[in-house]
C-alpha cells in the first residue's frame, strides 16, 4: 500500500506547503489571511511543519514590529513532490 | 462561496494543485509600489520644473531675493533627489511597500529587497540609458533634433531599456509591466505616422513626460487589479477546511 506522509496529508498543512512552494517566502500574516484560520491554528500547524523540518523560519523586525516569515525547506519540497506522486498512484489505481 | 469541505475530494485536490501558481501570480503582481514610485517621480519633476521656472522668472523680473531663494531651494531639492536616487530610495520604497501591503502580509518571489544583483540593472546599462537621455536632450536643445521627434527618438532607448528590465525581472516582476514599453513604442509609431497624440503649444516636454508616466501607471494599475483577482482566487483555493465557515472565501 502506498504510504502518504501524514505531515503533508493533513488538509491545512498541505495547503500551507503548496502556498510556500509557489513563492520564496511568506510571512505569518499572509498565511493567516489566505488560509482564513485563527492565529493559534496557524501557529500550531507551522510549529509542526517546523519540527518536521519541512519549513524554515526567519524572524526579523519591520521597524519595531516583529515579523516571522516562512519558506519551504528542501525536505518539505521533496516530501511534497513525493506526496503528489503517491496520491496520483492512488487516484489512478496504480497502487502496489 | 462554498467551504472547501463541501467540494468533491477530486476537485479539491485539483484546486490545491493550483495554489502555487496563483500564489506566484499574486506575489508578482503586487505593483502598488510602482504607482507610488511614479507619484514620487511626478512630484520630483514638478518640483524641478516649477522651481526652475520660478528662478528664471524672478531673475528676469529683477526679483533678486526671490531668485536666490528659489535657487537655494532648487539646490537643496537636487541634493535630496540625489540622496533618494542613490542612497535612501530603496529603503523608503521598501517601507512604503510594507505599509501598503501590511494587511495582506508579506510574500516574496525572489530574494528580499536590498542591494542584490538580481533586482538592480547593471550599472553599465543604467549609464548607457542615462547617456541616451542626456544626449537626446542636448541634441534637442542645440537644435540638431526637432522637438517634435523627441518622443519617437526617446522610444528607441526607452523601449529596449524597459523591455530589458521587464525580462530581467520576469521571475519576480509583473508581466503587465511589459505593457509600459509596448504602449510607449506604439505611441511613438502613432506619432511618426501623424496621428495627433502630441500636446500643442509650448508643452513639448509633456510629449515625453505624459506617455512615460501615463503608460507606466496604466501598466502598474493593470498589474495591481490582476493581483486583486489573483488574491481572491488564491483565497478561494487555499481556504482551509478547518477555517470558520464565515471566513472561508
Amino acid at each position: 500500500m502506498t504510504e502518504l506522509d501524514p505531515h503533508v496529508h493533513q488538509p491545512t498543512r498541505l495547503r500551507i506547503l503548496m502556498l510556500l512552494s509557489g513563492v520564496d517566502s511568506a510571512d505569518f500574516t499572509f498565511l493567516l489571511n489566505t488560509l482564513g484560520l485563527t492565529k493559534g491554528n496557524v501557529s500550531s500547524h507551522m510549529a509542526r511543519l517546523e519540527e518536521a523540518g519541512y519549513v524554515e523560519v526567519t524572524k526579523s523586525f519591520n521597524g519595531k514590529i516583529p515579523n516571522t516569515s516562512y519558506s519551504l525547506a528542501p525536505k518539505g519540497r521533496s516530501s511534497l513532490t513525493g506526496y503528489w506522486r503517491a496520491l496520483d498512484k492512488i487516484r489512478h489505481g496504480d497502487v502496489a | 462561496m462554498k467551504p472547501n469541505a463541501d467540494r468533491p475530494l477530486e476537485k479539491q485536490y485539483d484546486q490545491v494543485r493550483d495554489i502555487p501558481k496563483w500564489a506566484r501570480r499574486y506575489a508578482q503582481n503586487r505593483t502598488l509600489p510602482v504607482v507610488v514610485f511614479e507619484g514620487i517621480f511626478v512630484f520630483g519633476s514638478c518640483m524641478f520644473g516649477g522651481l526652475s521656472y520660478l528662478t528664471a522668472w524672478a531673475y528676469v523680473a529683477d526679483q533678486r531675493f526671490l531668485a536666490a531663494a528659489s535657487m537655494l531651494v532648487l539646490c537643496a531639492f537636487a541634493v535630496w533627489w540625489l540622496w533618494f536616487s542613490f542612497v535612501g530610495g530603496t529603503r523608503i520604497m521598501r517601507q512604503i511597500s510594507e505599509r501598503l501591503y501590511r494587511a495582506e502580509g508579506s510574500v516574496l518571489v525572489g530574494p528580499p529587497l536590498g542591494p542584490d544583483a538580481t533586482r538592480q540593472p547593471p550599472t553599465l546599462i543604467v549609464f548607457v540609458f542615462m547617456f541616451c537621455v542626456l544626449a537626446s536632450i542636448g541634441l534637442g536643445l542645440l537644435g540638431f533634433l526637432p522637438i517634435s521627434l523627441m518622443q519617437p527618438v526617446s522610444a528607441l532607448y526607452v523601449v529596449p531599456f524597459l523591455c530589458y528590465l521587464g525580462l530581467k525581472m520576469r521571475r519576480i516582476g509583473s508581466p503587465f509591466m511589459l505593457l509600459w514599453p509596448a504602449l510607449y513604442g506604439i505611441h511613438a509609431i502613432l506619432d511618426v505616422a501623424g496621428v495627433p497624440v502630441r500636446f500643442w503649444g509650448d508643452f513639448h516636454a509633456l510629449d515625453i513626460f505624459v506617455p512615460m508616466v501615463g503608460y507606466g501607471l496604466i501598466a502598474a494599475l493593470a498589474g495591481h487589479f490582476y493581483s486583486r483577482f489573483a488574491l481572491r482566487r488564491l483565497r478561494h483555493l487555499a481556504a482551509s477546511p478547518d477555517a470558520p465557515a464565515e471566513r472561508v472565501g
